[in-house]
Order: C-alpha cells, then structure tokens, then sequence
C-alpha cells in the first residue's frame, strides 16, 4: 500500500511514518497542503493522510479539490462535530491526531480489504 | 449590669457591620444626591441640623450634614446609635426630659441638644445601617406626616445606596467574567499547544519493538518533545507567577550565550524552519538564570517559526548592546510587525502573536527578562522579518 501523508510538523511526520512503514507500506510525506494535492494528484495512493491544519491548503480543501476517489483521513488534533461533518460530506473519515492506533486499525481494514 | 455601649449595640451587630461594609460608604466623599436629601429635611421640620449617618463599630460617620461641622462622632453618647436599634422612627421631642437621653452628654453638655428624630435606614434584608435624622437646640413638636415624609426620605437614601451597590456588583460581576473569559482563552491555547507533543510521545509509546536507547532520531524526538512541553509548562506557570506577583527569583550566574543558542536550535530541530547559528562572538557570558534565558530564547524561536514562512530561515545570533549588556537575537523572514504593534505584542491581553498558543508567551518573556536586570528588544520591517533580542546584565564592573 503506498499511502500520502502530509503534515507541517516534522515530529509528527517523523512518528507516523514509522509507524506507516513498520506494517510495510510505502510513506510519501509533504509538508503542506499545496504539495499534497500535487502529489495526490500526479500518482495513485491506496490513502491519503492529511493534517487538517496546513499552510496553503488545509486537509478538507485538499481533499475536496481531489479528482480521483481516493480514501482520506483527515488527521486533526482537533476532531469537533463541525470538521467531522465537513469530512463526511466529502466522504472522508477523521482520526484523532492523538489516536495513531485508530488510524492504524483503519488502514490496516482498508489494506485487507 | 450591662454598661451603655453594651446596651447600644444590636444584637445582630457583626452582621449589621457587614452590611455597612458591603455597601462601602464610609468615608466615601460628600455627594450631592445626599445632600439634597438632609437639605430637604432640615427644610421640612425648619430645623438647623440634618444629617445622614452611617454607624460604625466604635463612630458614627456622617455622609451628608447640615448644620454640622464635624464629619464623625463617637458611638457612645450618640442618638443614631439608639436609633439604628430600631426599625421605626426615634422621636425625642425634649431630650432634657426624655428619660432614655436626659443623662447624654449631648444633651447636657455644650451642644444642649433637645429636638431629634432620626429614621433608620433599613436595608432590604433587615439591617439598619444609620439614620436620616433632624436636629434642633431647643425642644419641639413634630407632626406624623413630617414623620412619615422623612420616613420616604430615608427611602430614598436606601434606594440610592442599593442602585450604587448593584451598579458595583455589576460592575465587579463584568470584570470577573472578564477574567473568566481570559483564563479559559489561556488555558484553551496550552491545551491546544500541547497536543503536537504529546500526539508524538503517544506515537512512540505505542512503537512496539522500538527502543530509544537503540535508535537515535526516535531517542532525539522523544529528548526534543520533553522539552517543548517541559518549556510550555514553565510558560505557562511563569504566567501565573506573574500574574500574582510572585515570579520565583531568578538565579545570577554566569551563562555561556554560546550554549544557550546550541540548545535552542537543537531542541527546536523538529520544528518547520531552517534554524541557523550565526555566532561569531563564542565565548560571551551573561550573568543571569540558565534555565531562564532558555526559555525566552526558546519563546522568541518558538515565535518565529511559528509566524514565519513554512521551512523559513530563522537566524540566531551573540550580540551586544551600547549599555553594555550582551544577549541573543532571533531573527526571522517572516511578515513582520505594524510600528504601531511592536510595544501591543508584549501585553497581557495580546493574543494574535503570542507565541505559546496561551498567547502570553512574549509577555512571560519579557518580565522574566526584566526580573533578571535586562529587557527584549523588537525591530521590525513588515514584509521583511522581525528580530526579537533578549538583553542581560554581563556582570562587568560588578563586584562580587
């Protein structure tokens, strides 16, 4: 599975790529939401994992600008009732910054899949 | 044998003492609403003396007079105090004949005090706290409706202290709510801060099979993560002790400027920007608190990357100032600052650009900088960048 996952800070990407990389998938990180959409829009991804606030785009926007469907994550510290219903209605999921586990266990369904 | 003061205290006297102090009146200055009122009254019974009084614990102070020079008396002898005792008007007509007030001193000394009516101002839960009374030397009669229209008088005076004391529980009620509202912006900037950090120590936490002691950048992410968060509680708790007055005091030792700004850059390393050092002047000292002035400099750096461009240059640097002070400058390209801003961004109440998410990181800044001797400094062109410079006392010339 090769999965895009685009955060502005470099902790967090350092972290979740790791954990990404130790199921065995291959991990593409930016660290905005213009190079997200860039590469989400250049190559295939089985997923895409975006940190709701970027500079330049925020996950939401990247993903309503998507041409192709794709699965998302939008990944926020800050999940409340109006990021969850912004997502939904672009079909996107949200997890939990704080919740790695959670966005493990849905990759891992979506790999089985 | 009770003694005279005994007999002239309510028995309710330390509540109705509170009562006194919780609409603060005492010893507040002359007022015209009042003044009108005693005027009016001396006018009604066309006697020479009115006066408002409050009755204290050991004086009765009078907040409107006519007639009267004095702005206070002993609680002893006076007739207020008897009539607070009281819920209706205290009627003498001839106090040298009057039984309860032929022995006072009032009465029978210089100022021959014979004619006195004095209405007790009732609060609306039952205390008196003085009278609206009148006055006169000679002996005389009062007729019931001059008694009942000093009684409305005295209404009114109570009316007019309610009004002031809800005008200044509002008041106090708006500026607690204020405060409030401060803290729970303050505590909702720390709580967002500090999710970054630890989403990343949870991330490593549940890293199975990893070890730190094994792999150095998750051994540097995890030492870098500490840091921040050991960094913004200090902020945050500096906030406080600030805010109380009760900053713990700094300790003054030499501190290498050098390593100050190695620390800095390497505990920031994670962060979106290109920190650089561009020391030449190795070897500086300051005299001043280690961990203090990690801190600012880490708030100035904090502050930068996050108000600069994504992966923006941020540089650090040794300078010194014409006063002979020496410190650390951090210099960024990020949007810069309004001339009109640059003093705004070191208040309490700023918040755009305060850089701890609590938005009283610069502020915190600052009066640490100021506890140890020194100052921040801001220089700014919008569009360019700002630099930010922490200054501090080098200990030159001083004798230890």
């Amino acid at each position: 599975m090769r999965i895009l996952l685009a955060d502005d800070e470099p902790s967090i990407r350092f972290i979740v790529a790791l954990h990404l990389q130790r199921r065995g998938w291959t991990v593409d990180e930016v660290a905005n939401g213009t190079e997200a959409l860039d590469s989400a829009t250049t190559r295939a991804y089985d997923a895409l994992v975006l940190d709701q606030r970027m500079p330049g785009l925020t996950g939401v926007e990247v993903a309503r600008e998507l041409s192709t469907p794709v699965p998302v994550f939008i990944f926020s510290a800050f999940v409340d009732d109006h990021l969850d219903t912004q997502a939904r209605m672009l079909g996107c999921s949200t997890v939990d910054k704080d919740d790695i586990e959670e966005l493990l266990a849905s990759l891992e369904a979506l790999a089985t899949r | 044998l009770a003694s005279a003061r005994d007999e002239l205290v309510p028995p309710d006297e330390a509540a109705r003492l509170a009562a006194v102090r919780r609409y603060d009146i005492l010893d507040t200055p002359p007022d015209g609403a009042f003044d009108r009122i005693t005027a009016l009254a001396a006018r009604l019974c066309d006697v020479p003396i009115s006066t408002i009084t409050i009755v204290d614990e050991d004086r009765i102070w009078f907040k409107s007079k006519v007639g009267v020079e004095v702005d206070e008396i002993g609680r002893d002898p006076g007739l207020c105090a008897s009539a607070v005792l009281g819920e209706v008007p205290y009627v003498v007509t001839d106090a040298a004949i009057d039984p309860r007030t032929l022995d006072n001193p009032l009465v029978r000394g210089e100022l021959g005090l014979r004619f006195y009516v004095g209405v007790p101002l009732r609060t609306s839960d039952g205390y008196s706290l003085g009278t609206l009374n009148v006055i006169d030397g000679e002996a005389r009669e009062i007729r019931q409706e001059q008694i009942d229209t000093l009684s409305d008088l005295a209404a009114v005076v109570m009316d007019e202290l309610e009004l002031r004391l809800a005008a200044r529980q509002a008041i106090e009620l708006e500026a607690v709510r204020e405060a409030t509202r401060y803290r729970d912006a303050i505590l909702a900037g720390v709580s967002h801060e500090v999710r970054t950090p630890l989403a990343v120590l949870k991330g490593i936490a549940s890293l199975e099979g990893a070890s730190t002691s094994t792999d150095e950048r998750l051994r540097a992410t995890l030492r870098r993560q500490v840091a921040h968060l050991d960094w913004l509680m200090s902020q945050f708790l500096d906030f406080t002790h600030v805010e109380g007055d009760r900053l713990p005091r700094p300790r003054a030792e030499p501190v290498d400027l050098g390593g100050i700004v190695a620390e800095a850059i390497e505990i920031t390393a994670d962060r979106d920007a290109e920190v650089t050092d561009t020391t030449t002047d190795a070897g500086a000292t300051v005299v001043a608190d280690p961990d203090r002035v990690l801190q600012i400099v880490l708030e100035l750096l904090n502050n930068a990357v996050r108000f600069g461009p994504a992966g923006g240059r941020i540089e650090l640097d040794v300078v010194s100032s014409d006063d002979g002070l020496a410190g650390i400058s951090v210099t960024d390209r990020g949007p810069g600052i309004d001339a009109g801003d640059l003093e705004r961004i070191f208040d309490r109440s700023h918040r755009d650009r305060g850089s701890t998410g609590s938005g009283v990181g610069l502020y915190v800044a600052r009066a640490l900088a100021e506890a140890q001797g020194g100052r921040i400094e801001v220089a700014s062109r919008p569009g360019e960048g700002s630099r930010f410079t922490v200054l501090l006392p080098t200990g030159a010339g001083v004798t230890r």
